[in-house]
């Protein structure tokens, strides 16, 4: 006991101040996780901006909460972010911990994609250029695709979680349900009952699938890539809650918005699915594609394509990039 | 990261070059021998290899635990911290990182459990005193959720890992070696995680010594094809230490090719971009350590050692009792 409380003493006194390091400018945002504040670094030649996130302090327990260490999401994103660099994902600069609480030093980025669609839906009340949409679509499957490439699956892929910079690059943010999915000791479904926030939720999570693919993650930027293009989400439902239930309930109403835009799956839609009653309607998309502000059949193929019923079959980041959508004027920045 | 070790943090931040002193075994080694410093690294790393197999946690757990605890003691000295609490944070974190969590405080009751008795007669007055058994694992949770956030700075935040096991599974595939050979590879590379060849060494490295130090000592030939090659440690030390099981030819389907499994695979190992020196400084590593091992008395040696380490020199009463914690 003696030996461990010297060898805290000593760093504890090795340690630089985070008020020394960052000059906090401001609130951000909180959730469950902490909160988030705005910065910048006291380093001169440091002229950048940066989200200061403060993860609450874990606890466990039956009698009494006890200090449980770092929750496993704030876990993954640190550990996540550590390993990562690439323009469409939110950086992260450096870690520090100060009375036993962690800070993540990240990149800043003015906007999400949420406050995006929300000023254009209520302010300007007109839809998003093609171009921007084009634009924003492209960089978050290049994200993706780094993603995906390094064995990582996001699972909370929605507009508040994509964040844009002043200059309109787009970051993928908030890796707290982000996990590798290589060789996984355990069944993806075993360690976590829920993941992405329903309105994005492909159908393999909402009948259950125990085991999922990246696949999940596509199936949210078909999603986000409708909203963009409507500025409003594709499928919104009435989330059922899950009041204190110990598996998660069905989402009967998710599944019916779904079904409204694209007809009953089918055993030849997809062969993975056999307790559904049969039912067809290939036509309802097509109406949902005339209320979409893009007129490109190519958009609406790069659509369908996205939100294909079976995962097997729905289309792969990298095969989404290279779509003839993006070959077509008007071109996305940034390529 | 995952998709490559070559842009892993692994690689770029905790490579260590071979040959260069790491500052927290330097202060213990003013103190005691290298001989005696890897005894306590063994008796640590069992602490942690325990815990897991009470725990029944995987492999990839315990490795990934007992890289943390190496990187802990890079920069910190046996002399200076007590390791047990560390070794706990270590597989704690190491299981969530890994995706396969379980509560703080079973861990906790784990190690309390393991280390409920004295290392030696010597070191409780009456040998079961209940103060003597506090002493060796006084923690609370809280007390290791608090640590885990010092190993979490000492390692600067970096926790993904690439371990050999995979490309050790997919070269006896592909070299169509018997599965004892797997089998002792893979007990080989477990052992590897208790010296810093992790530190210092590229998995895919590892990986290959390991392989290399079986066929070299227990040539594919000489072992029978159902043998198994023991499940404790014990017998990897017995195996690798010059014991070679020696079994009737082995069965292997060889397609009538002339040339026997050991000529083949020495072929291969000739034939690898990857430099034979290093895979020779592996070896020569983990065979040192075995050495050590053949000669380790836990309950007599660890304890020994700890008087040894943790008085304060000069005016070090010879026979006082080791101040493990308290």
């Amino acid at each position: 006991m003696e030996l461990t409380r010297a060898y805290k003493a000593r760093r504890d006194a090795r340690r630089p101040r985070l008020v020394d390091r960052y000059e906090i400018l401001g609130f951000i945002s909180s959730g469950t996780y902490g909160r988030v504040y705005k910065a910048r670094s006291r380093d001169s030649d440091d002229d950048g901006e940066y989200a200061i996130k403060a993860f609450k302090v874990e606890k466990e327990g039956e009698s009494g909460l006890v200090a449980a260490g770092i929750s496993q999401s704030a876990c993954r994103e640190i550990a996540l972010c550590r390993e990562l660099s690439h323009i469409n994902i939110m950086a992260l600069r450096e870690v520090l911990t100060e009375n036993h609480a962690i800070y993540m030093i990240l990149e800043y980025a003015e906007h999400d994609l949420l406050q995006v669609l929300q000023y254009h839906g209520h302010e300007e009340r007109k839809p998003l250029p093609e171009l921007t949409v084009k634009s924003f679509l492209w960089q978050l499957l290049n994200g993706l695709a780094y993603l995906h490439a390094n064995w990582i699956l996001h699972r909370d892929l929605k507009p508040a979680n994509i964040l844009v910079t002043t200059k309109g690059v787009v970051k993928i943010g908030d890796l707290g349900l982000a996990r590798v999915y290589r060789q996984p000791l355990l069944p993806l479904a075993d360690g976590d009952r829920v993941v992405v926030t329903v309105w994005y939720r492909a159908p393999e999570l909402l009948l259950g699938a125990k085991h999922y693919t990246k696949a999940i993650d596509i199936w949210a930027v078909g999603c986000i890539f409708a909203e963009l293009l409507t500025l409003r989400p594709i499928f919104k439902s009435e989330e059922v809650k899950m009041d204190g239930r110990k598996t998660p309930p069905f989402q009967r109403h998710q599944v019916v918005k779904i079904i409204e835009v694209l007809g009953t799956p089918t055993v030849a839609r997809w062969p993975g699915v056999v307790d559904l009653p049969e039912y067809s309607n290939l036509a309802a998309i097509r109406d949902y594609w005339k209320t979409c502000s893009s007129k490109s059949e190519q958009g609406f193929d790069l659509l369908r394509l996205m939100l294909e019923y079976d995962p097997e079959r729905r289309i792969s980041a990298d095969q989404a990039m290279d779509h003839p959508y993006f070959q077509e004027e008007p071109k996305p920045a940034f390529k | 990261m995952a998709a490559s070790y070559w842009s892993s943090s692994q690689r770029l931040r905790w490579l260590m070059p071979a040959n260069v002193a790491l500052p927290g075994h330097e202060r213990d080694l003013t103190r005691v021998s290298w001989a005696d410093r890897t005894k306590l690294t063994l008796h640590y790393t069992n602490v942690i290899q325990s815990v897991a197999k009470r725990m029944m946690l995987r492999q990839r757990v315990v490795a990934s635990a007992m890289t943390y605890f190496q990187r802990f003691y890079a920069n910190n000295a046996y002399c200076e911290t007590d390791p047990y609490p560390i070794a706990c944070a270590c597989l704690y974190l190491a299981a969530k990182v890994e995706e396969t969590p379980h509560h703080l405080r079973t861990f906790v009751n784990e190690m309390r459990e393991l280390l409920r008795h004295p290392l030696s007669a010597r070191d409780g007055t009456d040998g079961k005193s209940t103060t003597a058994n506090a002493a060796r694992f006084p923690y609370t949770s809280a007390d290791i959720a608090e640590l885990e956030i010092y190993l979490l700075e000492e390692m600067d935040f970096y926790m993904i890992l690439q371990h050999p096991y995979d490309l050790l599974t997919r070269l006896c595939a592909e070299l169509q070696l018997p599965q004892s050979v797997l089998q002792t590879a893979w007990f080989v590379t477990n052992d590897s995680f208790r010296t810093d060849a992790c530190l210092r060494y590229p998995p895919h490295v590892i990986a290959l010594a390991a392989l290399y130090l079986t066929c070299a000592l227990q040539p594919p030939e000489a072992q029978a094809p159902a043998s198994s090659a023991g499940t404790s440690m014990g017998t990897v030390t017995e195996a690798t230490g010059g014991n070679p099981i020696l079994g009737p030819g082995s069965a292997l389907p060889n397609a009538g090719a002339p040339v026997t499994i050991t000529e083949r695979v020495k072929d291969w190992f000739a034939g690898l971009s990857t430099p034979l020196t290093e895979i020779a400084e592996v070896a020569q590593r983990l065979l040192a350590f075995y050495h050590v091992w053949d000669s380790f008395h836990e309950t007599e040696d660890v304890s020994a050692i700890l008087a040894r380490l943790r008085t304060p020199e000069a005016n070090a009463p010879p026979t006082a009792g080791p101040s493990t914690s308290t």
